[in-house]
């Protein structure tokens, strides 16, 4: 299994918590970043990639020329991948893209919907409005796009306990095939931060946002949606195919400003400098800012526990040539405190554990 | 006596020496000065200076103040043709260190009293200045900073003259920083400072007024010749322990070390004799020759003793040789430092250590921290409490865990210091109002000048030992000084209130608390152990007891979401630093039974807010 990711560096609006490599830019910078894009694919020969996610910032806000140019140049790289995602901002969904996204074979939409709290989205500085999000559900329906996906944010500042269930209420409604609820977390260098450190907007406490998450997992798991992964949902078999492969620790190439690869037992990340991409690919050179190690049995442990379903030991085993229990010892001792359950032969975070992953990610 | 000496050349060498210390306050610009008469005399570049002048230490250098002694040579060429040989003795600026300064300054002839033209004189300044004139010294007044706008040259004079009772009609205006007036300082020196008395031909009596290690020479005392001669080859004798020693290599500080051939009445140098253990060299001891031997000692040795004790133990256990070690090798640069092993529940294996005060305890402490790389948890200070028990024994208690049972203790002593502390009066309420809260007992209070007010108190040294200087200075917005004289000791109402962390005594935590402020301390302890450990997968609670009894509680909450939200493929990298960071954070803490407690959790009960 391999997966192929396209990063998208642009947005219109700048959200608040966002660190991500993003910059609102002007026509001409993303038509010769595009340019690039399209030449560092094209070098990707003989190989096959089982799924493709186009992500950002916010690959919607490309026009429908350039985003036309960048799925149709991924898709004929892949060479008929399985999943071929999208993330969209909801008010970038136009009848004519969702036409474009059908025909040239996108066939699953990850929309940032985030709350539908009006006063929470401004807060957030999010370009769309709660009404855009049924809109584009229809859009996307309307042309036999089926497999949406939706990103909600929760334990935003002011946010309650009642206001969440709101919004979990209100996305049931539309019933997407996926859903991801992130915690909002105060990184550095964001807007959002800044406002922190100048005691303007403060954290959600640690019991309110655990006493959420719980809310989250029962109201979801209530609706029939499969709780897979410590933030994903899935009804039916519709996980994010992308996400999964790099949960389980199989290989990713990663084009673009600030995009990560992982090819057998290396780990490399671009720069996240988009003009320093764009000169890179021009001059033919590589566009690698760091190159390390993927840490086996570590980095497996870390990303595959973050499954529901966890790991498979003797597999792991064997990949590794190694004994998980004998090598980490304080596996037993997670278990007796009852973060980690040992099942049919997979290590599996508990639901405490879910909660407390860090305490266990960190004895890898 | 040599025959190659010849005693005419040291009769008039001794008449052109002219040995001298500083006296300020920190910050009054005794540094900046003493730069100023070393590139007077060109005795080095300024470059040279900055790199390993007076302050030779990283910490005295961040806290601009001197704790390491040291005197320099210089070579001063005088109106009168002559030139004339300089010793400037430093004297470390704290009240830990009184007595190295009075030894400093029994070494000297004259001081330069230095007093910032718009700050006056402080407390530590008189309590040195007395030391000056309990030793002779001829002193000359130098007021500093006089270009500073704030500068009020009269007032400080009639200050000195008032307080101190000195004339001040000759006392010579200088700004250190600009230059100005040195060289009257130094025709002061050489007009107003004595030479040296002393016979060559008497038998050696030297004073040790310092010492250093070398980790190849050993442990080389600091000297000042008083009577008699010394030169290489000479076994010596130390006059309170009777130990000898070979002398391989005598000579003077400029501040290189150059050897010489010999040293006279007046000199000061120093002296290389293989000598391996620090506790041999003793500040304030006499030096003489092992025969002819002096009758007796020169006056003023006293055995110093810490006040302050507190136990050190590595984070690590792992790093127990290297602590002893690093104690071991900090002990020969500073035999004030005692240390012996102690075993804490809590903490492990460790080391109970004595210091000066409260200062010299920081400064170990840095030190160890830098010069070593050994992570430490220190307790909080204690006193030495005197126990005095039903069966009619008394006890020297320095550790509160030590403490006996409270049935058996009959009454419990403790030390008392003499707080003198000098204040612009603006803040003297404020003061007086801290001394009253630290059980201070008022004694006198006198106006110096108009605007300035002098107070002395008698205060528990346990009160000061905890936070009073950082109170002291947000009480006077950083204006008051502070020295204190050990004041005999006294009956309290003492009790130790031992820390419960989850259901467990902590005997590190353990404190000894007078009776009246034991609840409201207790509180305050909890509340602020509630916030410095972190939480746990469990509920942890925290309590403060007397006797079995508990007086306070608060309670840490379990943890209940820590969790990496998102973990694609972009972030590995950065969420595995994320988790190391958080490892690295667990690493710095010390595990008491299964609650992770971090270091400053054991000094908690110093600084709490009242």
């Amino acid at each position: 299994m391999q997966g192929l990711y396209i990063h998208i560096p642009f947005c219109t609006h700048i959200c608040t918590y966002c660190d991500f490599v993003k910059t609102m830019a002007r026509e001409d910078k993303k038509r010769r970043y595009v340019d690039a894009l399209i030449k560092a694919l094209n070098k990707i020969e003989a190989q096959t990639f089982d799924t493709v996610h186009i992500g950002g910032g916010t690959p919607s806000c490309l026009d429908h020329a350039l985003l036309g140019r960048v799925i149709e140049t991924a898709i004929k790289v892949a060479k008929h991948p399985k999943e071929v995602a999208i993330e969209c901002n909801p008010n970038d969904i136009t009848i004519e893209k969702a036409e474009m996204f059908k025909t040239l074979g996108i066939n699953r939409v990850t929309l940032g919907v985030q709350t539908f709290n009006g006063r929470q989205l401004k807060a957030l500085n999010r370009s769309h409005q709660s009404a855009d999000v049924k809109s584009a559900f229809s859009i996307l329906r309307s042309v036999g796009l089926d497999n949406i996906a939706v990103d909600l944010i929760f334990a935003l500042p002011g946010q309650t306990l009642e206001d969440l269930k709101v919004d979990l209420h209100q996305l049931i409604e539309l019933a997407p095939r996926h859903i991801s609820t992130y915690e909002l977390i105060f990184e550095p260098h964001t807007v959002l931060y800044y406002n922190y450190q100048r005691g303007r907007v403060n954290p959600t406490d640690q019991d309110a946002a655990a006493q959420m998450y719980e809310m989250i997992v029962e109201t979801l798991t209530e609706a029939s949606y499969r709780h897979y992964e410590i933030s994903n949902f899935a009804k039916d078999d519709h996980v994010s195919l992308h996400n999964l492969l790099v949960w389980q620790d199989e290989d990713y190439i990663g084009v673009g400003a600030g995009a990560h690869s992982k090819v057998g037992n290396t780990r490399y990340g671009n720069t996240r400098s988009i003009e320093g991409y764009i000169n890179a690919i021009d001059n033919n050179e590589s566009p690698r800012a760091f190159t390390e190690k993927h840490e086996g049995i570590r980095d497996a442990m870390i990303m595959g526990l973050r499954l529901n379903e966890g790991v498979h030991v003797p597999t792991l085993n064997k990949k590794y040539h190694t004994n998980l229990f004998k090598a980490y010892p304080a596996i037993k001792q997670k278990m007796t405190e009852g973060l980690l359950v040992f099942e049919n032969n997979r290590l599996m975070l508990s639901n405490r554990g879910r909660l407390l992953g860090n305490l266990v990610f960190e004895i890898f | 006596m040599n025959k190659s000496m010849n005693m005419k050349a040291i009769e008039s060498r001794q008449k052109r020496i002219r040995n001298f210390s500083i006296i300020a306050h920190i910050d009054h610009g005794k540094s900046t000065l003493a730069d100023r008469i070393l590139e007077y005399t060109k005795s080095i570049t300024a470059r040279e200076m900055r790199e390993q002048l007076l302050d030779s230490m990283d910490l005295e250098r961040e806290r601009g103040i001197t704790i390491k002694l040291n005197a320099v040579e210089i070579h001063h060429e005088h109106t009168d043709g002559e030139t004339y040989i300089f010793h400037l003795i430093d004297t470390p600026g704290h009240v830990d260190f009184t007595y190295e300064v009075s030894r400093s300054l029994a070494a000297c002839e004259g001081a330069l009293l230095v007093v910032d033209a718009a700050q006056g004189i402080e407390a530590q300044t008189l309590a040195n200045v007395y030391l000056a004139l309990d030793n002779d010294l001829e002193i000359i007044p130098v007021i500093n900073k006089i270009d500073l706008p704030s500068a009020d040259v009269d007032k400080v004079k009639k200050d000195i003259e008032d307080i101190i009772g000195l004339d001040t009609e000759d006392a010579v205006l200088i700004s250190a920083k600009e230059g100005l007036g040195i060289e009257e300082v130094m025709n002061q020196i050489v007009e107003k400072v004595p030479a040296p008395k002393g016979d060559p031909s008497a038998p050696l009596q030297a004073l040790v007024f310092d010492s250093f290690y070398d980790p190849y020479r050993g442990i080389i005392p600091s000297i000042r010749i008083v009577e008699g001669t010394l030169q290489n080859g000479d076994i010596i004798k130390m006059m309170s322990s009777g130990k000898t020693f070979e002398v391989n290599e005598i000579g003077v500080t400029t501040p290189k070390r150059e050897p010489r051939d010999y040293l006279g009445p007046g000199d000061v140098g120093y002296l290389v004799a293989s000598i391996k253990n620090a506790t041999d060299v003793r500040v304030g001891d006499t030096i003489t020759r092992k025969s002819p031997s002096a009758t007796a000692p020169l006056p003023g040795y006293r055995k110093l003793n810490p006040m302050v004790f507190c136990g050190l133990f590595p984070i690590d256990s792992d790093d127990y040789p290297d602590l002893r070690e690093a104690l071991e090798k900090l002990q020969l640069n500073d035999a004030s430092l005692i240390f012996e092993p102690e075993n804490s529940q809590a903490l492990g294996f460790g080391f109970r250590c004595g210091f000066l005060g409260m200062l010299h305890m920081e400064i170990m402490q840095a030190r160890i921290d830098r010069e070593f790389d050994i992570g430490l948890i220190a307790t909080a200070p204690s006193v030495i409490y005197h126990v005095h028990k039903n069966d009619g024994t008394m006890i020297k208690v320095d550790n509160p865990v030590n403490m006996p049972e409270v049935q058996d203790i009959e009454s419990i002593e403790e030390p008392y210091v003499e707080a003198t502390l000098m204040t612009p009066k603006e803040y003297v309420g404020n003061i007086m109002e801290l001394c009253q809260q630290k059980r201070g007992e008022f004694k006198t209070m006198n106006y110096i000048g108009e605007t300035r007010v002098q107070v002395v108190y008698h205060i528990p040294l346990l009160e000061i030992v905890y936070d009073f200087f950082d109170k002291l200075k947000s009480h006077s917005k950083g204006y008051a000084s502070l020295d204190y004289t050990f004041d005999g000791y006294r009956e309290s109402k003492l009790v130790k209130m031992d820390i419960l962390i989850n259901g467990e005594t902590v005997d590190a935590l353990s404190v000894i608390a007078h009776r009246d402020f034991a609840y409201h301390r207790g509180k305050a302890i909890c509340e602020k152990l509630k916030d410095l450990i972190p939480r746990h997968m469990f509920e942890v609670p925290i309590q403060a007891a007397l006797s079995n009894k508990i007086i306070a509680r608060s309670t840490v909450r379990a943890l209940r979401k820590n969790v990496l939200a998102k973990c694609y493929g972009g972030d590995v990298s950065r969420k595995k630093k994320l988790l190391e960071k958080q490892k690295e954070g667990k690493r710095r803490m010390k595990s008491v039974g299964n609650v992770d407690v971090p270091q400053e959790a054991f000094l908690s009960v110093l600084s709490l807010d009242d």
